[in-house]
């Protein structure tokens, strides 16, 4: 019996250029998964994060929509969990050595500038040896960023097709370490050039199918949205000024704390202003443009009603959490009180109480993360998926797919570096 | 049915239609026109899982998705699909990738134990030798100031008992104890203001007793017990080793557990864990450095108790003070 149940569609449809992004998700599923896979990766003492990862990055794949075809996640958690052992093996042996050489030298060190090691040439010498420490992870650092990218674009899937990233990541690690220096001994002036380059090198290394993008412009470009962040810091010296040489001291607070929020705002217009300039100067196959129309008002708005969101969650989730706390030590102390069998049922009682406190805490932290993804991470991503336009599709359809990238490390190094973005 | 096609091959859309064959259990996918494009077996079909959209994304493959999708939007045809094919959200795990996770898991924690266990203790040990004695009394005087930081709960005053009385008098055990004993660097006893019962030796030669330790004390042999321990430590050099350990161990638990809720408290339950393994051949060699100087004590009771200072808590008795207890401040 063959069961057809309809006929022929409406045929080969070409897609209509231009291709607008659309973000497609239920709050109440997507916070139920979150707070379910949370909760299993308490469960199993953080084994199963690999498949919370996993199964939330394939949510969100799927939710992102761009011209009627969602994306696809193929990563899997088992991957992931052996890359993660790979990792682990090495940091373990580089950490470990590199940890017990750099204490060797720094007690060789100790002191021997001056006589009276609380000198201040001693205490600086005490602090290049504890941040040696972090100078030394940073090259993993960068190393394993552009590994994960590396991963999660070869295990997207759009239409069928792979994205990728070429297989260069020591080129990565002395860039970055390089524009990393740079923006540094500049006090920050230099930063658009390693937003810029840095992109730039990853762009000029990313492939949808068998085609290459592109990345254009100046990295002088991105000045302008650098714009408030330099506004703040001059707003947050004023206040100093006027907190020190002027005797208004409160006027001066007051100024610091408008320039520091100031300051986080000029945060998040240079993520987003940065963010649009780099993707309308994307190029996919020579042919293929990009626009993004993200708004930092939406995205301050999204990060400020998130906040206030899960702060009312916070407050009435500790308050039910105080009630069940006192009922447990209510109900321990009276019979405490009633019988006079002591210690046995106030232990009892102690055990309980530890319990709930304990529990109560983990489930909070796992609730909390939940609320987290839900009201902000994930409408941010969606916010710039929203927005987002390829100008002309129709060359798209001559891409073909490209062969996978196997990557055995998966993002281990990333998770145990404990780096990567919200997804 | 309608759906939509993906080949995995180009980036093109196909409309396409879906036909189920429950009798010879296929799927077969055709072209607008009629050919076949594909024929998927219906035990090989899988529905990817945790999808947001409303339809249903089916591929083929037990182990491997493979590259090809089909992508339904009917409700109807949604659930003749589920109605059958049996394993649609089945998850085939072979013997051979169960192998793969054992083999990984066994080489990944062989490889740390390896590291934590015997390279890290190794190498601090080779390098401890190393480290000149005069810096090595340096970083004692830097740890030292550091813990005075941490007691101090006075702003004011002297963190140190300084009797000169009780000082003269634990410095003259000290110097019986050293006899016949070559120390690297000169030994300075101190005694710290603070009500725990302990005792430690730093780097560089600095023995640090608490006031809880000398009141708690019976007679001065269970005082010259506890240093004679520490004595032991110091002529091994064990608290720079320690300090080079610790160094090299630093941070691999929390690597290992990741940032998930609550590892920071096991990592820190770990740690505690490690050293506590690591540590017990060096307090069983202060304790052998302790034996040799035969102060009389209780022996057997001792051993059994394992370090020196939990003398006190078994509640020994024995008589005979052989040395002058130091006096308090």
């Amino acid at each position: 019996m063959t069961d057809t149940l309809a006929s022929q569609g409406e045929g080969a449809a070409l897609a209509p250029a231009p291709l607008d992004g659309a973000f497609l998700t239920e709050k109440s599923k997507l916070f139920w998964l979150a707070f379910w896979t949370g909760f299993l990766t308490v469960l199993t003492l953080g084994i199963y994060r690999f498949w919370a990862r996993t199964r939330l990055r394939r949510y969100i794949w799927s939710a992102i929509d761009a011209g009627g075809d969602s994306f696809e996640y193929t990563g899997t958690g088992l991957e992931k969990f052996l890359g993660f052992l790979i990792a682990l093996v090495v940091l373990a042996v580089y950490l470990g050595l590199l940890q017990v050489g750099l204490s060797f030298i720094g007690f060789n060190l100790w002191g021997a500038v001056t006589l009276e090691p609380s000198g201040p040439r001693d205490v600086l010498i005490q602090l290049g040896v504890t941040y040696v420490t972090g100078l030394a992870v940073l090259p993993l650092i960068f190393y394993a960023q552009y590994r994960s990218r590396r991963y999660m674009l070869s295990r997207t899937r759009w239409r069928g097709l792979r994205f990728g990233l070429d297989a260069a990541a020591l080129g990565y690690v002395w860039r970055a370490l390089l524009y990393f220096a740079l923006s540094l001994v500049t006090f920050g002036l230099l930063i658009p050039l390693a937003t810029f380059r840095l992109e730039k090198y990853m762009t000029d290394r990313m492939w949808y199918g068998d085609a290459n993008f592109e990345q254009e412009g100046q990295w002088w470009g991105l000045y302008p949205a650098m714009k408030h962040l330099l506004i703040a810091l001059a707003v947050l010296v004023l206040g100093g000024a006027v907190g020190i040489f002027g005797s208004a001291r409160g006027l001066g607070t007051v100024i610091i704390i408008a320039g520091s929020i100031w300051f986080l705002c000029g945060l998040v217009y240079y993520q987003v202003e940065s963010f649009k300039y780099l993707t309308a100067h994307k190029l996919l196959d020579g042919t293929v443009r990009f626009t993004s129309n993200a708004s930092s008002h939406q995205v301050i708005g999204i990060c400020v009603l998130g906040i206030i969101l899960i702060a009312i969650s916070s407050i009435v989730l500790s308050v039910v959490l105080w009630l069940v706390f006192g009922i447990v030590l209510a109900s321990g102390g009276s019979v405490l009180n009633g019988g006079g069998a002591g210690i046995g049922i106030f232990a009892g009682a102690g055990v309980a109480v530890a319990l709930v406190a304990g529990l109560g805490y983990l489930a909070s932290l796992v609730l909390i993360g939940a609320l987290v993804t839900v009201f902000i991470s994930a409408p941010i991503l969606g916010h710039y998926v929203d927005t987002l336009r390829v100008e002309n599709a129709q060359p798209l359809e001559q891409i073909h797919q490209r062969a996978g990238d196997r990557m055995a490390d998966a993002d281990g190094f990333a998770d145990a570096l404990d780096i990567g973005g919200a997804f | 049915m309608d759906a939509r096609y993906f080949d995995g091959r180009s980036a093109q859309r196909r409309q396409v239609f879906v036909s189920l064959d429950v009798e010879s259990q296929r799927l077969t996918i055709h072209d607008h026109l009629g050919a076949d494009l594909d024929i998927w077996p219906l035990e090989t079909l899988r529905q990817m899982r945790d999808d947001a959209g409303a339809g249903m994304v089916l591929c083929s493959g037990a182990v491997d998705p493979g590259e090809a999708r089909v992508i339904l939007a009917n409700a109807r045809a949604i659930a003749a699909i589920k109605a059958a094919c049996p394993n649609l959200t089945k998850a085939t795990v072979t013997p051979r990738t169960w192998g793969k996770i054992v083999a990984w898991v066994g080489a990944s924690t062989a490889a740390v134990a390896l590291m934590v266990f015997v390279i890290v203790p190794a190498l601090a040990g080779q390098l401890a030798v190393f480290i000149p004695p005069e810096r090595e009394t340096r970083v004692g005087s830097a740890v030292l100031r550091h813990i005075e930081r941490l007691l101090l709960d006075k702003d004011a005053g002297d963190w140190r008992c300084t009797n000169p009385k009780g000082q003269m008098a634990l410095e003259q055990m000290a110097q019986a104890l050293q006899q016949g004993q070559e120390f690297p660097y000169a030994i300075q006893v101190g005694v710290v203001d603070h009500a725990m019962i302990n005792a430690f030796a730093l780097p560089g030669g600095h023995i640090i007793v608490m006031r809880g330790l000398i009141d708690m004390a019976e007679t001065s042999d269970q005082l010259a017990a506890v240093l004679a321990h520490e004595l032991g430590h110091v002529a091994q050099r064990d608290p720079i080793e320690q300090a080079l350990r610790a160094a090299g161990r630093a941070g691999l638990l929390s690597l290992v557990l990741g940032d998930a809720t609550g590892g920071a408290a096991l990592a820190l339950a770990g740690e505690a864990l490690i050293s506590a393994k690591n540590s017990r051949d060096v307090e069983a060699r202060a304790d052998d450095f302790m034996w040799r100087k035969e102060i009389p004590l209780n022996k057997r009771c001792a051993r059994q108790a394992g370090r020196a200072y939990y003398l006190w808590c078994s509640g020994m008795r024995q008589a005979g003070p052989h040395w002058p207890l130091p006096g308090r401040r």
